[in-house]
């Protein structure tokens, strides 16, 4: 009979778990897109929008990701438009993302020398000329380890959406838990598969930059 | 639909945000100093202790920075209970975070005892001194000055996942937020508010740490 | 008219006053050595010529370009067609190869085609005696070829002045004189050269004309092989004699 029970739950988990993934694949994709516009913005030179970009670094780094779900949640529904925890989620995740990304990959192009940059100002290149040919190579090879790094920190944010109704592996959790009241076993089994998914990332990363370092 | 925000229905409760942001600091406070302590030992017997310490270390770590703080909180508060151990909201709350932040810190704090030069331990060894006294005396203070930046980024993630907690009752500024909300129907409103709430907190605590550290490791 | 021209120039980073009024008149064909201590204000004059740094007060003009102009409007590009740099840290692009460094600027700047760039870059290499290394990346070469590699690129581009900052103060002596005689011959093709350098015999062989520096203004200015056989200050007179 707990055997029974015990495929039951683990079936229903990972079937769950591929929302997990979408939802992860997803949101880390399109919150690549914004934080490499950000990054523009953010190094661009023009005062205001480099302080609009400062600012929304500011709120979307310094505020719990939990209340940015609940007020895209709930503020996308003021506009009258049918949210879905889905949508919500989504653009709760993205905008989260491309916070973090874009500091990252900030980060990286600061820390190409000076020197790389001036090389270039001599042979009469244009900024975005620089950026394009001599800066972003460089800097994203750099950018590889902390980038796969924080993938790990979206699958891991994707658990949150559960809080407002979106169906991952752990609100599949919760609903089993209450279901079956074996939680030591749900949840045990969830936390494996989260390692599961999150493990491979974090060692890879971890390989990742300890190659680029020894390249150096 | 609804255009026009009405913060003003939050002005009766300001009392109910006002203890969760308390409960959320002191719970930050007190998972801080616990879980960096934490950290210490972890990191010391990471770095020095025997290979069989450092691997079971190495589990503990990588188990709890690979899966969500929630579900480690729910296995807690949920999944313990079912093993005999019973414990309150708040209790639960608190060993989630300081196991959670615990974990983090040992990595940061083991990367800044990597860094101190051999040649200062061997210094420490030829001048008789105990490990345990080269790792007070030596490592550990140039290790936390190494790495304090890091560790204060880490609390400060961490009081903004303490957030969390509200979901199994503890009575952080998040449960206050929902609890308001379930009331006078402002979701928005509260959310928003409490967020600016979290986003002061976060500023905030970023300066005093950034002071502390300008007391304790006066700039050499 | 002076290819290029610099006028009272003076700057000050803060407080410091590092530029107090230099006037150098540099003629089409000259090669200009520019010596000192350091802090005498010589990498800093260098750099103002193709507006790395701005300077506060005087001009400069370049090939009839008023450079404070050009970084007013900023439009540096043109300036910078036509004055090229060779840095003590050679600045490679670490993720290009010898001859893509090289062709990179013709290519992006100035529009030309890839078989254009290809040709451009073959001469330039050649000219700097580095032709068999073009398909190796800086990290495969010595710091004397990346120099080389270097004064290539910046030859590419055709510039009319080629600026060098103290470009063999970064490597080691026994590679510092295949970069030297490179230099050396650049000079005799007639192109006008201002080098900030350390390199005392460098200077009196090759340069035409000898500006040394102290404390923010130039202090003696002349033929080489003159000022340094008699110079006129004490200070001139020490610096050589430190320099030995």
């Amino acid at each position: 009979m707990s055997d029974f029970s015990f495929w039951v739950i683990l079936s229903n988990l990972l079937l769950a778990t591929r929302w997990t993934i979408l939802l992860s694949l997803i949101a880390f994709v399109s919150g690549g897109i914004v934080g490499l516009a950000l990054l523009f913005a953010r190094t661009s030179g023009i005062g205001w929008l480099q302080n609009l970009t400062k600012g929304y670094i500011e709120f979307f780094q310094g505020t719990p990701l939990l209340m940015q779900l609940f007020l895209f949640f709930f503020g996308v529904a003021l506009f009258g438009l049918e949210v879905s925890p889905w949508v919500a989620a989504w653009l709760a995740l993205t905008f989260w993302t491309s916070a973090f990304l874009t500091e990252i990959w900030r980060g990286c192009v600061e820390a190409i020398p000076k020197g790389q940059w001036e090389a270039g100002d001599v042979l009469a290149l244009t900024y975005f000329e620089q950026m394009r040919y001599v800066i972003l190579p460089q800097a994203m090879r750099i950018a590889i380890p902390p980038t796969v790094g924080f993938s790990v920190q979206v699958v891991k944010g994707t658990a949150l959406a559960s809080i407002i109704g979106f169906v991952e592996v752990t609100k599949a959790g919760t609903m089993l838990n209450n279901a079956t009241f074996r939680p030591f076993l749900v949840y045990s089994l969830v936390a494996l598969i989260y390692f599961a998914l999150c493990f491979p990332l974090s060692y890879t990363a971890k390989k990742l930059e300890r190659r680029l370092y020894a390249a150096r | 639909m609804r255009y026009a925000l009405q913060f003003g229905d939050l002005l009766p409760y300001w009392h109910v945000l006002l203890g969760g942001l308390i409960f959320t600091i002191v719970l930050t406070l007190v998972s801080t100093i616990v879980g960096i302590g934490l950290g210490t030992v972890c990191a010391s017997i990471r770095a020095f202790g025997p290979r069989w310490a450092d691997a079971i270390a190495g589990a503990y770590v990588e188990l709890i920075r690979n899966t969500p703080f929630i579900v480690q909180l729910f296995f807690i508060f949920f999944g313990l209970p079912a093993a005999g151990v019973k414990l309150s909201e708040t209790t639960a709350a608190f060993l989630a975070m300081v196991i959670n932040l615990g974990a983090y810190s040992t990595e940061i704090i083991r990367a800044g005892i990597q860094a101190v030069p051999k040649g200062h331990l061997e210094a420490g060894e030829s001048l008789a001194m105990s490990r345990i006294e080269i790792l007070r005396y030596v490592v550990l203070k140039q290790a936390f000055q190494k790495v304090y930046p890091a560790l204060c980024s880490q609390i400060i993630i961490v009081m903004l996942g303490s957030s969390v907690v509200s979901q199994i009752s503890a009575e952080d500024l998040t449960y206050a937020a929902n609890y308001i909300q379930s009331r006078n129907f402002r979701a928005f409103e509260v959310y928003f508010v409490a967020a600016l709430f979290y986003l002061v907190l976060a500023i905030s605590m970023r300066a005093i740490l950034r002071g502390i550290g300008h007391v304790i490791f006066p700039k050499a | 008219m002076p290819l290029v021209d610099i006028s009272k120039v003076t700057k000050s980073f803060g407080p410091t006053q590092v530029l107090k009024g230099v006037s150098v008149e540099v003629e089409r064909g000259d090669v200009v050595a520019i010596i000192g201590k350091s802090g005498s204000g010589k990498s800093t004059l260098l750099r103002c010529i193709n507006g790395l740094e701005t300077y506060d007060d005087g001009a400069i003009t370049v090939d009839g370009m008023d450079v404070g102009e050009a970084r007013k409007k900023k439009n540096l590009r043109d300036l910078r067609r036509n004055v090229g740099m060779v840095f003590q840290q050679f600045n490679l692009f670490p993720h290009l190869t010898a001859e893509e460094n090289v062709m990179l600027a013709p290519r992006v700047v100035n529009k030309a085609t890839p078989g254009e760039a290809k040709v451009l870059a073959a001469e330039a290499l050649a000219k700097v005696g580095l032709s068999d290394k073009a398909g190796n990346y800086p990290s495969q070469l010595s710091g004397g070829q990346q120099q080389r590699v270097a004064i290539a690129r910046a030859l590419a581009m055709r510039p009319n002045v080629l600026l060098c900052d103290e470009i063999t103060s970064a490597l080691d002596p026994e590679l510092v004189n295949e970069v030297l005689r490179v230099v050396e011959a650049l000079a005799k093709e007639g192109i006008t050269l201002i080098l900030v350098t350390h390199e005392m015999r460098f200077a009196r062989d090759v340069g035409t004309k000898l500006v040394f520096m102290h404390q923010g203004k130039v202090h003696e200015e002349g033929p080489p092989k003159e000022l340094m056989a008699k110079p006129k200050t004490a200070e001139l007179q020490q610096f050589i004699g430190s320099a030995h």
